[in-house]
């Protein structure tokens, strides 16, 4: 058992702790089992924020992510340079986000208007959290 | 700085802040704060242990909230 009582569940075993908040993908990431009862308005809060992300932002953000917490992830091919500039973040945002600079975000200003802005933002740490809910758990 | 959006609000009279920046996505919003009312509301943690953990976290991220 790992972690338990952080959470708040214990005598829950590590391997029933966390289970998937999306089926069949790692890309909203995981919810404690003690915690079911998120399950839906986590799921709901994803699903909007997955739809509201432009193009295949919501998996580049995913993918960027996850790869600096070292999670599994899934291949997209070659990067435009707007998504680029999204990945950067995003990769950023999990390292430490005061390092995100005033240049970085003037570019994503540039191929994205706010409200795309916020939706991705919002990815970023939906993505971010779960992710290391995920990797410490 | 975490607490000085570089995103302008959607109310023009509004200060920078989370919530007024948030307006950008009303149907995330409203999901959001579905999502944190029942964290807040439920669960296996008291609520001061709640708040202990979103203390913590706020001053070690610098968020002003």
């Amino acid at each position: 058992m790992r972690s338990a009582s952080v959470l708040g569940a214990e005598g829950v075993e590590f391997t029933n702790l966390f289970y998937k908040a999306k089926e069949g993908g790692a890309n909203v990431g995981v919810v404690p089992a003690a915690n079911e009862h998120l399950h839906p308005y986590l799921t709901s809060l994803g699903d909007k924020v997955e739809g509201a992300c432009p193009g295949r932002t919501a998996e580049v953000i995913s993918n960027a992510i996850r790869s600096a917490l070292g999670l599994t992830r899934n291949e997209i091919g070659d990067l435009t340079a707007a998504e680029s500039t999204v990945h950067m973040i995003a990769e950023q945002f999990v390292i430490d986000v005061h390092g995100v600079t005033d240049r970085q975000f003037a570019a994503l200003k540039q191929h994205y208007d706010e409200p795309q802005i916020v939706a991705m933002l919002f990815r970023m740490a939906l993505a971010d959290g779960l992710g290391k809910l995920e990797k410490v758990g | 700085m975490s607490t000085s959006p570089r995103l302008a609000p959607v109310d023009p009279n509004a200060r920078s802040v989370f919530g007024s920046i948030l307006a950008h996505q009303p149907g995330l919003a409203a999901a959001f704060f579905e999502l944190y009312a029942e964290f807040w509301n439920r669960g296996v943690l008291d609520h001061a242990s709640k708040e202990t953990v979103r203390m913590r976290n706020a001053r070690i991220t610098d968020c002003g909230y």
